[in-house]
């Protein structure tokens, strides 16, 4: 390749590096991932369910407690519907474990009252899996 | 696991074999059709799995059928294409594309899901096909589950996923991101489609990593909705630029990935779409007919896209919600209306894009050209698509502000990309007319000392006879260097028709057939030299001894003498000519030169056998060692003057004193002759009759490696790689000046000088070497 062809071409991927990691966060995030994500990658990507460490802690409390009682379908509570980020993550996480209204199993936080019949069977940290009639 | 991984690689692109049996296997192409080939493969496989999976509805049956066609169809490719799976004319670009399709790989796959779209949407439904054992009503789409997992999206990413996970045995936040490796090499093909025209390139590489940016790996599918666009939109440019079916149908495979990643998608087909019949309405397209078998299989890709409009009806998913009855209220309020334009049209993407168009626009303006209709049709799809999206905004029930702050800068990026594909289409036009001479005078400004360095290096080799005065050895006396241009297969050149015995100015031939360039501009390029570019000699193989070869076959020749007087008289005043004028140089050019500089003596007769060596006036050998001056000779015609080239040969062996132990011996045959008149044998006379008119020059060709210097004795051929023009010897070996300055003509006031005067005239005139 003629040296001018190579000198635009390394022009623009200099240009171009520059653009992506023009935010100094961007090179912030590229330290944290060469020292800590990519090494726990590497050590998760072959294993099944590698990588939930991704999801909110409660969540993954909750996937926990899904999993330990063998649940097929769970109901959340109204607190834990109106937290976007828990809510949706629960119900990709969990799946094919899938949401029921009508399922027995009743997911809460601690700090929640439960419904009136239902009992609670287990808890970790601020979460609490309910049998309910 | 890595087994598992692997095969997902020779499955996609066993499944888009059709591509590779519909179009003509041709022997000899260019790595850019080539390229496009692939990518058409590629996106084909793509979609016909996706297609399956739709179809036949389980994972196992629908990856069973896909593997026996991907067996099928992928032997029966290779099969076909098998003259063509040899040693690839240069490493270099699949080199370059392996190494960012496994670093794009590594990246993706080390990095765990974590975007709300990605695990929300695509990889969620991913999920649901795997643990579902595949894509049926019973999958779990429209349960409306969470907040809109958008179960009407398209499943092409899905669906890979889902196969992904389907392979290894289980899931887990990693391993079904394969499916967004396996979209990479489409937009890397297309990127490396660009390299002959490196700035376009260069636009291309910030269209399909900077624009799209972090959606190329977190899962997301925006960016890859935006490079598919553009993609799209660049293989029709090549189709509708003439480059071949193979751009038709990477353009329809690309489109059809388009259509399977994401509702967006229809979007980009709209404008795509009216921007070609907007285009093509004003008559500003001409298109290419392409072959039947093409034209049958465009549509192929889109059957996905079909099917899955047919399935969502059939199962009621629900759509988007986009009503123009939501449009009417905001398109009565200016701050809605500031704010979709703020969002969408003033996205820093869009208007990074925009100011690299204008500045695009304002080179072509300043090199007085226009924007090619080609890129007109990214131009304007890039605008509908962003217009569209403007619209889609206002159609909206849900809130615009959080509409517009979730959303407007990842959709504007298919429109961003598309206005760069625009300038990368209209840069590269500019790049093939007009850039090339610049780009050769570049390069011989940058780099003329070491291209005439290295050049000079294997004269060198020859031996110090080259600077004598009386002899003119090698071929750098006004070098003439023919840059690469045009390099994509449907403009290559048939190198034997390009120049060879055209005209008296290469340039002339430029544009149409060569790009020629001299390092001090046109006043040099007067050359009777033969010049041969030739990159890598050493590289080449005896597998690309089928080539085109250079040069012409056949020495000018002399007709029947029928005054013998006359040629007595006029011998000596050509071969004064002839050293006036500067060497004349021919190089013969065969396929099979380094065969015979392989065999060594035997050459000569392995060469008679050759089919290009087989021509009507060839003669056959004469029984002894083959040098250049023989072989020169050997082509003659029946009426050539065989003597003349004895007498010359004597000439230079008499003159042998005066070169001295300097000269190289494997030189003496291929030295011009001297050019005192000379008394001719009496027999010759009954062979001279008639007028005297050409001479046979007898120079020989330099050698650009220095490996078969050795073998000077041997007739040395250079092989040209195709895309290199070769100047022929010009039809002008005679006696008329063309132009050069400072012969004895001119000293003499355009007389034949006399003996002692061109015996000075020799001593005195250097020879440029």
């Amino acid at each position: 390749m003629p040296v001018w062809q190579r000198r635009t071409l390394v022009a623009a991927a200099i240009a171009e590096l520059l653009y992506i990691g023009h935010p100094h966060h961007q090179w912030a995030r590229l330290r944290t991932y060469f020292g800590q994500t990519l090494p726990r990658s590497l050590a998760e990507i072959g294993q099944p369910r590698g990588g939930e460490r991704m999801l909110p802690l409660p969540v993954q409390d909750m996937l926990t407690l899904l999993r330990g009682h063998g649940v097929a379908g769970y109901r959340v509570s109204p607190r834990i519907a109106h937290e976007p980020l828990i809510s949706q993550r629960i119900v990709e996480g969990a799946w094919p474990i899938r949401p029921d209204p009508a399922a027995p199993w009743y997911l809460a936080f601690a700090a929640e009252g439960l419904p009136v019949g239902c009992q609670s069977l287990d808890r970790r940290m601020d979460v609490v899996l309910a049998r309910c009639p | 696991l890595l087994a598992a991984l692997s095969l997902a690689w020779p499955y996609i692109a066993g499944l888009g074999g059709l591509p590779a049996l519909v179009l003509p296997a041709q022997a000899r192409r260019q790595d850019a059709a080539d390229l496009r080939l692939l990518a058409a493969v590629w996106s084909f496989g793509l979609c016909l799995d996706y297609a399956l999976l739709l179809l036949l509805g389980w994972l196992p049956v629908a990856l069973g059928v896909g593997a026996g066609l991907a067996l099928a169809l992928g032997l029966a490719a290779v099969w076909r294409w098998r003259h063509r799976l040899g040693r690839p004319r240069s490493w270099r670009p699949w080199l370059i594309a392996a190494a960012l399709l496994l670093l794009g790989t590594a990246v993706i796959l080390l990095d765990p899901l974590d975007d709300w779209d990605a695990r929300s949407i695509w990889f969620f439904h991913g999920k649901m096909i795997f643990f579902g054992g595949g894509l049926t009503e019973a999958t779990g789409l429209g349960l409306r589950l969470g907040y809109g997992d958008h179960s009407e999206y398209p499943m092409l990413v899905p669906a890979l996923a889902g196969e992904t996970a389907f392979v290894v045995g289980f899931w887990n936040e990693y391993l079904p991101k394969l499916a967004l490796a396996l979209l990479l090499p489409v937009p890397i093909l297309a990127a490396l489609g660009l390299r002959d025209t490196p700035r376009s390139m260069a636009i291309a590489i910030f269209a399909f990593v900077a624009v799209p940016e972090v959606y190329l790996s977190n899962g997301s599918m925006d960016g890859y909705l935006a490079i598919y666009a553009g993609a799209a939109a660049l293989f029709l440019a090549d189709w509708l630029e003439g480059r071949g079916d193979a751009a038709l149908l990477a353009a329809a495979g690309a489109l059809g990935v388009v259509g399977g990643l994401k509702l967006e998608g229809q979007v980009v087909y709209i404008a795509l779409g009216l921007s070609f019949i907007l285009l093509a309405a004003l008559g500003r397209l001409k298109l290419p007919r392409p072959r039947i078998g093409a034209l049958l299989l465009a549509p192929l890709p889109l059957a996905g896209y079909v099917i899955w409009q047919v399935l969502q009806r059939r199962w009621g998913l629900p759509g988007e919600g986009f009503s123009v009855i939501h449009a009417w209220p905001r398109l009565g309020d200016p701050l809605a209306l500031w704010q979709i334009a703020r969002g969408v049209l003033l996205d820093e993407r869009v208007v990074a894009s925009m100011l690299i168009l204008v500045s695009v626009a304002g080179l072509l303006r300043r090199r007085g050209k226009r924007f090619s209709s080609t890129a007109w049709l990214a131009l304007l799809a890039g605008f509908i698509y962003l217009l569209i999206l403007c619209a889609a905004f206002a159609m909206r029930q849900a809130d615009l502000t959080w509409q517009l702050d979730t959303a407007a800068s990842r959709v504007a990026r298919s429109g961003a990309v598309l206005l760069l594909i625009s300038a990368v289409v209209a840069l590269r036009a500019l790049e093939r007319t007009q850039w090339p001479r610049d780009g050769a005078s570049d390069r011989l400004q940058l780099g003329a000392a070491g291209k005439l360095l290295e050049m000079r290096a294997a004269e060198l080799c020859i031996g110090e006879g080259m600077g004598h005065p009386r002899v003119l050895l090698g071929l750098l006396d006004k070098p003439a260097a023919v840059a690469r241009a045009c390099q994509d297969t449907e403009e290559a050149l048939i190198v034997d028709n390009a120049v060879a015995g055209r005209g008296e100015q290469p340039l002339q031939h430029r544009l149409r057939e060569a790009d020629v360039a001299t390092p001090a501009g046109r006043q040099r390029v007067t050359p009777d030299i033969l010049a041969v570019d030739v990159d890598d000699a050493l590289g080449v193989a005896p597998g690309d001894l089928q080539r085109i070869a250079a040069g012409k076959r056949h020495m000018t020749r002399i007709e029947q003498q029928a005054d013998r007087g006359a040629a007595i008289l006029q011998q000596p005043v050509d071969v004064l000519c002839r050293l006036d004028h500067g060497p004349h140089v021919v190089v013969h050019g065969h396929a099979h030169a380094a065969v015979e500089h392989m065999v060594g003596d035997g050459g000569e007769a392995l060469a008679e056998l050759l089919p290009l060596r087989r021509g009507g006036e060839a003669r056959p050998g004469r029984g002894r060692r083959p040098d250049i001056v023989d072989d020169l000779a050997r082509r003659l015609g029946e009426d050539h003057d065989r003597r003349t080239q004895r007498l010359q040969e004597v000439e230079m062996l008499a003159h042998g004193g005066d070169l001295g132990l300097g000269v190289a011996g494997q030189q003496l045959r291929a030295v011009p002759a001297g050019d005192q008149r000379q008394a001719l044998r009496l027999e010759q006379g009954p062979e001279l009759p008639g007028v005297a008119r050409e001479f046979a020059p007898e120079l020989d060709a330099a050698e650009a490696g220095k490996a078969d210097l050795g073998q000077a004795l041997l007739e040395r051929d250079e092989v040209a790689q195709p895309m290199h023009a070769v100047i022929g010897p010009a039809d002008r070996v005679d006696a008329k000046l063309h132009g050069h300055v400072g012969s004895p003509r001119d000293w003499s006031g355009g007389k034949a000088l006399s003996p002692a005067g061109r015996a000075h005239h020799q001593r005195t005139a250097r020879p440029k070497v």
